[in-house]
Parts: C-alpha cells; structure tokens; sequence
C-alpha cells in the first residue's frame, strides 16, 4: 500500500469522468456523433480530449502532492489508476462489446502515456528523492 | 435525409461500378455472332456493318444491355491500370505478365524449379479493342515458336495473355494448322473444351498506386452469414497498399454470393437475389474480375470520399445504459471495432471483423473472456483478436472462422 495515493486515484477517476461528461455533453457537435459517446470511439480529438484532461491531473496531482521525483512518478500512476477504474466503470455503463478487454488495455496505455509524461515532467522540478517511498 | 441521400449515391456508384463492368456498347455485341462465325474478319468489314447497322428499337420494361461473359469499358480501364498479373497453377507454372509503357503484353512462364519455359508476347497494331489486330508470338524453350494473329473478337488484357500463354505451353505449340480458336483461346485442335481462366489457383493484380490485390483459391464450411450458410468453392481477394492489408472480398462460387471489407472505406455485400433485375449475376465472377472488382472498391471509393460526396459511416445505434447487458445480454456486436471505434480506420479493424465473424460462427459472447473454459473455440477467437492486435494487425488470423 505504500505505492497508493488516494488523493490521485480519486483525482484520475474525476478527471476522467468530467472528460467523459464533456464528450456526452458535445458529442453530436464537437466529436461527429458516431458511435456511443466513449473517448476511443472517436477520430481523434475525444481521446486528445481525454488525454489533455489526464495531464492536467497528474500535473496538478504531481505538483501539489509529490514529495519528490519518484514520488511525482508513483502520483501520475496513480492518477492513471483512478482513471483506469473508472474507464471500465464507464465502459460497463455505455455496453462493453465484444473486445472490451483490448478497449480497457488500450484506454489504460492511453492514460498511462498521458500520466506518465506529465508526471515525469514535474519530476523535473522537484528534489532527488533522498528516501524510499 | 443528406445521410440517407449521400447513402443512396454510394449504392447508386457501386451499382454503376458492377454495371458498367458488365455492359458494352450494343454496336459491339451485334457484331460477336459475326466475328465467331469469322474467326478473323477484316477491320473494313466491322466498320461497314456499324455503319448500314439498323436502328433497333430497345425492349421497354426491363434493363438490357448485359452481355453475358463480356466486360465493359470501366472493367477495361481497370484492367489497363495492372501493371503486372503473376498467375500460378495447381502444376506449379508460374504466369508472370506484364504491360509495356507502349501497351503490349509480355508473359513468362516458369515451371516449379522457376525455369523458364516460354515467353508470350501480345503485340497490338492499329485500333484498340475489337477491330484492332493484334500479333501473337510464342517462343517456348522447346519447341518452334508461333507467330499467328489475334482474334478480332478477343480483346487481349494480362489474364488472357496469362491464359493463352499457359494453355499453349500445356497444350504444346504445333504448327498453325493444327491449332484452332476456343472460347476466345488458341488451343490444340480437338482438344477437351475446358475454361482456362478458372484454373489459377492464384492469382496476383498489381495495380496502379501500389494497390494490389491477390486471389486464392478457398473453401468454405458451413460458413455462417446471417440467416444462411455457405459452403463449397470461395474465391478469396486480399487488398494491399504498400504491402499492408486493407481490405478483402470474397466470392462463394455455389452461393452466388460476394461478401467486401475494407475497413473504413466500404463493406458489404452482394447477392444474386439483388441483381434480380439483371437476371441474377450476367457474367461469371472469376479471380481476375473479383481482384479487380476489390481494387474498385477501393479506388472509387475513396475517390469519391476525397470529392466529399459520400457520408461517412452511420452512427450506432445509442444506448443508455448496457450495465444490466455486461452480465446477461448477448454479443454487442457493431461493425468495427467495438467501444475501439477509433481504430476503424486502421489495419487493426480487421481484428475486430475477424473477431466478430468468429464470435458469430461459433455463438460467442463477451462472457467467453472471463469463461474460457466454458468454449475452446471461443478462447480461440479471443487469442486470435489478442494476437492480431499485438501483432499489427497485419497478419489477422482467419484460421479460427
């Protein structure tokens, strides 16, 4: 447990979620209206959409709760985690379809990417890590 | 309505494409029974009879103007665009044919150690199509070499100068007079009447634009498409661009059937029983045809996309809520990807076509991931859709369906 940050996992779960209310929200007008309303079931710009959003939280996530470099890296995991959880949440609710374990691994590389990338950003600018987290 | 309007032009352009394939100016088609009778009647000849030809008075009521067995301009056009046409056969000949920058044909034949065992050579003079003369040469390894003239009523594309080519070397080159025109072939006199176009057992298109198209010779059992099922003889079409599958079609021989997928760009299919008005299929689908007719599909297509006169794709139908579905419902089966719409574009949507045939065919659901031993085969389709993304998606594995 002591790789678990709540703070993040909650905060990737509500990113994550108020991504996907702005894609319901705007799906006819803003991402062509194909599909169900679901960031991979898009051309591109919901799964930009959504990754933008995953930045943003493990940036702020990073930068207001990590205590150093590893720390930074261990909150944007976390982050993608909590978005992970409620990717499939989210993906039981719109109908799961037929390959929807490839849907959830695909999500989660998205998210991971998304995550890490800002996390490893904010490491940049934060201590060495001087102890074991 | 511009939905169902821009929907409705497409299956009025794929209607026009299997139309025109088919349709040749009726001049034409008035002057076959002529030219049989004549294996080679002079241009002079041809020219006079358009000429003092009747006007005739077109049936009203039904469409006319099929010409069973004979190809139109667009098919053609389509064919003139083939740069090479490798043919291979069950004795393992190769046919490899290839069209000059000045329009004439050249076929080499090579026998299964890639000897080369003859080379056919397809020279046009005057006119193009019928009323042309062309000049046929053929210089086997072994053997004397024939020189002899085309048949007025046989417009030679790359599959027939494969054929020809093939036939001569099977039949083996005499002296012209103990040679005679069958079906549009030149063949040993009093040889067994049989159709060489239908014995490739594959059959290679390359095409403009780096679009290629190869057929090979399948079988299918008790294939399951919708309410029926298919067996027998399967002509199997692999669309490539760059050496990347993009699409494949298939014709099931007994069945009268054409099934299309290129992902993306067009799918569907087509039956005798939706060419009523054409009196069913009016030519017989063979390996040249169907790559051809696969590279149309393509290439019209998404030239059209590009003039924006086409819709893309439908929209699915909304659901609400499916949490309730996740445990008891069946298979949400979409075309595409499923909840991985995204990718429908892609190489990596024929994983999930492939998956959701296979789902079909054996009666799986979604279940079948957390269950899997409840269905080995149905385990065997979800590895395979596991295995086809992590690979690309460009080796799709179709040996589960």
């Amino acid at each position: 447990m002591k790789y678990l940050r709540w703070r993040s996992v909650v905060l990737g779960a509500a990113a994550f979620l108020a991504a996907h209310a702005v894609l319901v929200a705007k799906w006819a007008t803003w991402f062509g209206g194909q599909w169900q309303p679901w960031f991979l079931n898009d051309s591109g710009r919901a799964v930009a959409l959504t990754a933008a959003t995953l930045f943003a939280a493990a940036l702020a996530a990073g930068l207001l709760w990590a205590l150093d470099r590893a720390d930074a890296i261990v909150h944007g995991i976390n982050v993608a985690a909590g978005a992970a959880a409620a990717m499939t949440g989210v993906l039981v609710a719109v109908g799961p379809g037929t390959i929807f374990p490839i849907v959830i691994v695909a999500g989660l590389v998205i998210a991971l990417a998304s995550t890490v990338a800002a996390a490893v950003l904010v490491a940049a600018f934060k201590p060495r890590s001087t102890r074991s987290v | 309505m511009t939905t169902i309007l821009r929907r409705m032009l497409w299956l009025a352009s794929v209607a026009a494409v299997l139309w025109l394939a088919i349709w040749r100016p009726q001049a034409a088609a008035t002057l076959r029974p002529q030219a049989a009778a004549t294996p080679q009647p002079q241009a002079a000849t041809i020219r006079q009879t358009r000429t003092n030809a009747p006007v005739r008075t077109a049936p009203a009521g039904h469409r006319v103007g099929a010409t069973p067995g004979q190809k139109g301009a667009t098919d053609y056009w389509l064919e003139s665009q083939t740069t090479r046409l490798t043919a291979r056969y069950d004795d393992a000949t190769v046919a490899v044919g290839q069209r000059g920058t000045d329009g004439n044909f050249e076929t080499k034949l090579t026998d299964r150690g890639g000897v080369e065992v003859g080379r056919f050579t397809v020279s046009r003079v005057g006119l193009d199509g019928p009323g042309g003369e062309t000049v046929l040469h053929y210089a086997p390894q072994a053997g004397d070499s024939l020189h002899v003239f085309g048949d007025q009523s046989v417009r030679p594309t790359l599959a027939w100068a494969n054929a020809q080519a093939y036939t001569l070397l099977k039949d083996g080159a005499a002296d012209v007079a103990s040679l005679e025109w069958q079906n549009g072939i030149i063949r040993r006199r009093g040889t067994a009447r049989r159709d060489v176009t239908r014995q490739p057992t594959e059959l290679h298109t390359e095409w403009a634009g780096g679009l290629s198209a190869r057929t090979l010779r399948k079988s299918a059992v008790n294939l399951k498409w919708g309410n029926r099922v298919l067996n027998g003889d399967v002509l199997g079409s692999r669309l490539m661009r760059d050496g990347v599958q993009i699409g494949a079609a298939n014709w099931f021989v007994k069945d009268q059937v054409l099934l299309w997928d290129i992902p993306g760009v067009t799918s569907g299919s087509l039956t005798a029983a939706e060419l009523t008005s054409f009196g069913g299929w009016p030519f017989t689908p063979d390996a040249e045809w169907l790559n051809l007719q696969t590279i149309a599909f393509y290439h019209f297509k998404t030239a059209i996309d590009k003039q924006g006169s086409v819709a893309r794709r439908q929209p699915g139908p909304s659901s609400p809520n499916r949490v309730l579905d996740f445990f008891v419902a069946p298979v949400l089966a979409e075309a595409g990807c499923d909840g991985l719409h995204w990718l429908d574009g892609t190489v990596l949507r024929f994983c999930c076509d492939v998956h959701d045939l296979c789902y079909e065919k054996y009666g799986c659901d979604m279940r079948s991931w957390w269950r899997w031993w409840s269905s080995w085969t149905c385990t065997s389709c979800n590895v395979g859709a596991v295995r086809c993304f992590s690979g690309g998606g460009h080796n799709p594995s179709y040996r589960f369906i």
